[in-house]
Parts: C-alpha cells; structure tokens; sequence
C-alpha cells in the first residue's frame, strides 16, 4: 500500500428541502430560506462541528473545511468561522479552510489577517485554500466573475507579500490599492501557511499550483481526465525546476465503509444519490458565469461533451462503477483507495464521511470503521497520524488502535436461539448472522 | 464554420444566413470590426447583445436611405476583447475616437438594447455631436430587465427574445459550429457582464439624461420579453423633449428584436425621424 495522509471533510448540508426538480433552477442560488428550521439547522452545524473533532480522536491527519454560499448545501460553508471553531475544539490535528472565496472581500489584507490570527489560534496547524469560487457564488454574491482569476492572483501576491516581507509598504494594483500594507499579525508557520489549490482541471489553476509550490487538491472528475490532469501537474512541475512531492497532490473522495459491501451500500445509497440528485446540477449558465472560465476552458468541456449525461440522472451502481462513491467493506474501500491514489500518486486523501447528510451516529460509525481499518493500511507500522510524536505505551487515536490490535484470542460469541453460537460484533447484519458452532 | 486542416492551418468558413466579412478600423490599437452601406445621412447603429456577425436584412433596409454604419462593439462580433475595458465610460471614449478615425463628424445615432443603453449614455456626454438619437426597446435604467440576463437558458433566451415564434425565422437561428458558437456567445456575454454584472442598470443615468440636447425617440414594440416597456418610455421622459413611437407587427406581434418581424417598417419609421431632423 502507498503511504497516504488523511484528510477528514465531511458536508453538514441542510437536508430538509424538496427535491431539485421541485426547485426552480438552481439549488445554490434559489433554494427558500423558508425551508431553513434553526433547530434542525443547529443540529446539523453541532453534528458537523462534533463529527470533525471526533476526527482527531480517530487518527486522521487533518481536517478540511470547505465553504459554499446561499444554499443548503453551506451551511456550515462559513470555511474560517468552522476552522476556527474547529481549531479550538481539537490540539494537534491540522486544520485547514479550503475557502474563503478570496474575491468575496474588499481587501486581501483582511482575509491574510485572518489566516495569520488562525495560524496562531490553531498553535501552527493551519493551512488553506485558494479557490476561486464555484460559479453560483458569483451570482448569489453579486461578485464580478469576469475579473474572478485575475482578482484572485492579484489577492493572492498581496497577501503573500505581506506574509514574507516586512510591512507597512504600498501596494498599487490593478484592483487593490493598499497604502499601508501592514499585516499584524504576521503567520506563525515560515513562510507561511501551507497553500492548496482546489482545481478542478484548468491548466491556469495547475500552472499557479505549479509554480508556486502549493498543494493541488485534484476535484474530482472521471479518471482519464483526473491522471491527464495529473500528468500537465507534474510537468508543470518540473518545468518550473523540480520534482512534486507525493503530498503535493491530493486526491478525494466520498468513503462509506460498514462491515460488508452490501451493508456499506445499503447504508449511503439514499444519502449519496441526494448529493447527486439535490446539491449538485445547476444549470450552465449558474455553474460558468460569464467569465468565470477561460475560452480555452469552455472550449475544452464542450467538445469533451460537457454533462454527456446530466449528473442528477448517474445511477448508484455507474457511481460505484466509476468510483465517483468508494463504498464497501473495509477491504473493498482499501482497494479501491489504493487504486485510486497509487494512479493519481497522491500522497494525501481528502475524506468525504458523511455523503454530506447522513445522520451523525451513521457518519461516526463509517468515520470509525475507516480509522481503524482502513487508514492504518496505508501508514507505517503503529499507525500514527502526522502529528502524533508521542511515545507513549498508550495508543492516542483509533487508527494506532486499529494498526496495533492483534486478533484475540477469543473471540465475543453469544448462543442465539434461532441461530446457534454467532459473533457479537457482526450478528446486526444478517448475512454475517451465522452460526459458529452448532 | 471553421474547418480544421490535417497540417493544423484553420480556415475560416462563415456560411451562416447574412454573415459578410466586416471592415476593420483600427482605434488605438484594437482593430474594430464594422459594416457600412447606403449613401445620404450617417445613421450609426449600436447593436444590442446577440445577432453580431452579420449584415441583418434590417440594415439592408436603411442603407435604402441612409449611409449605415453598424460597428460590433469591443468584445462583440469581430472586435476583440479589449484588456482595458471596464465599464461604459470606455465604451463612450472608444467610439468617440472611432467616430474621429472614421471622419463622422455629426451624426444620427440609434442604439438596440444593450446599444441603446450605450447610445443613451454617448448622448449624455457627447450630444453635440448627434443630430438626433433613437433609443430602440433599450436597456439601461432601474426595472428595465425583466429576466436577468446572465441566467437564461439557450431556450428561454430564444422564447423571450421571439416571443416563442423563433421557428419562424430559422435564418436568425444559424451560427458558427456548435461549440465555436457556444464559446463566441459566452465571450460576448462576458463582454456584457463587463459592462453591466452589478448594477445591471446605471443608477445615474436618471439624473445624467436631462443633459440630453439631441431630438431622441424611443420606439417600443407590441410585446417586449426582454424589457419592461414602461421602464424603456422612462427615457422619454427624461431626456428633454423626447417623442415615443411604437413599432407594430403587420401579421406577427413585435418582439424584443422588431428589426427581425418588421425591417423595412422599422427602417422607415427611423429614416422618417432622421429626415426630420437633417444637419443644418
């Protein structure tokens, strides 16, 4: 098995809405807020904040936090506001903010103020994301999309400037006049906070990647197009005078493991064809806002048969097919992931637990049953995360557990009248509800 | 279409309904693409966004009385997308200085539309220089979209701008190859969301009109999908002395595009207002 980091990322969508042919247009930008119940509404920002914590005590390597805006599907998309809570909820795991939209704010000084404070709050674990913002948040913000990627890599050299270099100076853009550029405080981490790039493919978004180092955290899209994407990165790469490291590139991707295959599918089916079927699908003109692609781009996805086949209208078997769900056993999950992430040669794996609206107990169950049978297959020996440097005796997190525990050497058994003698941890699932001994 | 030869040379084959090569000008830089016939008054038409690249049988109408001069506007038809373009002021000092390069000193202006929001807003800084104005179903102030442009499907884009009786005018329907149209439309729809994303009206134009010192019509149409009517008479009452004029269907209602139901009337109806008021 290849040595993969993980990182946990789970939804928390607000889930009590009709069906997407029920809304019009478009579930990011359209969706009622008459549908919003703050009580189910806490309850699903307090599963989301808990379930992530919980993370730590699992063993992954880190926790991701993306953002969205004005639909349900953001609820807890406020990226820096759930990083933080996050990061003050847990003590060594990284915490990261894939988000904010850079050109949501006025200023760039703002948001590196508010990766620096985070740096600190988090004691150094923090990392983030440079997205550029999917397109219905520039309909729904009212935000320019024809300036979005040249706006955001003007954000992002101001920032940088005021992470490495020492303040006040003048900076005089083309879209941010700062006088008295002066980032106190500036990151604890040198130079700064480890940078990832969310893309889904564009070679402008890989060539920034490239080119400055960062992490390219791959979206995911079928896999011929995903390792071609690869493959421009690693060049890029190497054009720009190195090798990339494993880390540098992240793959994703929505887990569900449970005892067996079918009881994995069994479970995650309903809550991943809603994903399919009631978060994603906007409209062309939602998802590309003019500008928001480069011509080269669109012209790309066109004649690649853009949407050959609507999203919503993918059945669950073409999703398990083609890996757009990795679902199964811990076996079957672990193959698949091995597969998936030794193609890519990704040294790291972003975790989708919850299918984004599954409830918390099923989320912890799955969150559980991957950290301590699945990620110790892809660490080395003892299964520690990243950040545990402890020498303790004791085991800190589910996957040391997992990689450490040995087969007993008896194994739970109870008689049940109608079966026989059976397993107690596997008796709930009736195809492993066999009996023993007679 | 554009045909792709095996050694990668690309041919250009526009064989669409009305396509004829344009002229180019170059304006500080950027090569304008224009169509120009007709002799008599100089009549400039600004074309609003959509039905770019082409010699439209309504042009061919009023070059029957007049020296017809249709640019594509930076970022539409052939004119490529300036870097410098931001918002309608550019688009004011562009033409200004087309106009110079071109040798019009005085002239008529009319504007569709998105161009009819560019010509209002040419005549609020440079009336002087128009003998008369013609705002045609225009765009431009408070409430005057009633859908918003930037979310529109390809059909309902069509059932608006026809009133759902596009089939009727296959002609106006044809294009590039699929894709090379796709991705022309979306530049220029970029040029556009350059122009008006947010606001998608100018908030001064209200207080700017009264600056107006040209003779202007606004003409409507019997059932606009695009515009709020109401909202586009608005300019007649803001621009001092304005007439208004409604451009009827002889057997079809008008739509948002009057020039595509009714082109000789609709061409009359402006050569009317233009003989009205020649240069003096």
């Amino acid at each position: 098995m290849n040595k993969l980091e993980f990182y946990l990322n789970n939804g928390g969508k607000y889930s009590f809405i009709p069906r997407r042919e029920n809304l019009s247009k478009s579930i990011f930008i359209n969706t009622s807020t008459k549908y919003f119940d703050p009580i189910r509404g806490q309850r699903v920002i307090e599963d989301f904040l808990d379930n992530m914590v919980l993370g730590e005590q699992l063993g992954f390597d880190g926790l991701l936090v993306l953002e969205q805006h004005g639909g349900p599907n953001a609820v807890a998309g406020q990226s820096i506001v759930m990083t933080t809570a996050l990061a003050a909820r847990t003590k060594n795991i990284r915490v990261g903010a894939v988000g904010p939209i850079m050109n949501t704010y006025l200023s760039p000084m703002r948001y590196a103020e508010e990766v620096a404070a985070l740096d600190y709050v988090s004691r150094g674990r923090y990392f983030f994301g440079m997205p550029v913002g999917i397109g219905p948040n520039y309909h729904a913000l009212g935000i320019d999309p024809t300036h979005a990627r040249e706006r955001l890599r003007e954000g992002h050299d101001l920032m940088k400037k005021a992470f490495t270099e020492e303040g006040p100076f003048e900076w005089d853009g083309k879209f941010f006049k700062v006088p008295y550029a002066n980032l106190w405080p500036k990151p604890l981490q040198k130079p700064h906070p480890e940078i990832w790039v969310p893309a889904v493919g564009s070679k402008d978004s890989l060539k920034f990647a490239a080119d400055n180092h960062y992490t390219y955290l791959a979206i995911l899209v079928p896999l011929p197009i995903l390792l071609r994407n690869i493959k421009t990165f690693r060049d890029m790469c190497e054009e720009a005078g190195y090798t990339a490291d494993p880390t540098q590139i992240v793959a994703t991707a929505t887990v569900h493991v449970a005892e067996t295959d079918k009881q994995a599918q069994l479970e995650v089916e309903a809550h991943f064809m809603s994903m399919l079927q009631n978060s994603f699908g906007s409209p062309f003109h939602d998802s590309f806002p003019p500008g928001h692609v480069t011509s080269q781009s669109l012209r790309g996805m066109l004649s690649g048969g853009y949407r050959a086949k609507e999203i919503s209208e993918t059945t669950f078997a073409e999703a398990l097919a083609d890996r757009s769900i990795i679902c199964g056993s811990p076996d079957t999950v672990a193959e698949q992931i091995e597969e998936l992430t030794s193609a890519m040669g990704a040294g790291r794996l972003v975790v989708n637990c919850d299918g984004w609206t599954a409830p918390a107990w099923l989320t912890r169950k799955n969150m559980t049953i991957f950290a301590e049978e699945v990620m110790p297959r892809f660490r080395a020996p003892g299964g520690k995360p990243i950040w545990d440097q402890s020498k303790s005796q004791a085991w800190n997190t589910t996957s040391e557990y997992g990689a450490r525990v040995e087969e007993p050497l008896a194994r739970p058994t109870v008689r049940l009248a109608d079966t026989g003698v059976v397993d107690i941890r596997t008796a709930h699932i009736e195809e492993l509800r066999k009996p023993l001994e007679p | 279409m554009t045909g792709r030869l095996k050694e990668g040379k690309v041919i250009e084959v526009k064989s669409w309904a009305f396509y004829t090569e344009p002229e180019k000008l170059n304006v500080a830089g950027v090569d304008v693409a224009y169509r120009r016939k007709g002799s008599g008054a100089p009549v400039v038409y600004f074309h609003g966004a959509g039905l770019t690249r082409r010699w439209l049988p309504f042009y061919d109408a009023m070059a029957t009385y007049a020296d017809v001069i249709v640019p594509e506007h930076p970022g539409f038809g052939d004119t490529p997308m300036p870097e410098w373009l931001e918002d309608f002021d550019d688009i004011n000092l562009h033409y200004e200085q087309f106009f110079d390069e071109l040798g019009l000193d005085r002239f008529h202006l009319v504007g569709h539309s998105l161009g009819g929001w560019m010509a209002a807003h040419y005549a609020v800084f440079f009336s002087r220089r128009l003998l008369s104005l013609q705002l045609i179903t225009p765009a431009g102030l408070r409430g005057s979209l009633l859908n918003d442009p930037f979310r529109q499907t390809g059909e309902e884009a069509l059932e608006r701008v026809f009133n759902g009786e596009a089939h009727a005018f296959p002609e106006y329907l044809e294009g590039d190859e699929r894709v090379e149209q796709l991705v022309h439309d979306y530049a220029e729809l970029t040029a556009q969301a350059r122009l008006m994303w947010n606001p998608r009206y100018d908030p001064r134009l209200e207080r700017r009109l009264a600056r107006v010192r040209t003779p202007t019509q606004v003409i409507t149409v019997d059932e606009d999908r695009i515009m709020n009517a109401d909202v586009a008479l608005r300019y007649a009452d803001l621009i001092p002395g304005a007439e208004t004029a409604k451009i009827r269907g002889a057997t079809r209602t008008t739509s948002h595009v009057p020039y595509v139901q009714e082109p000789e009337a609709l061409a009359s109806l402006i050569a009317e207002f233009v003989n009205r008021h020649p240069e003096a």
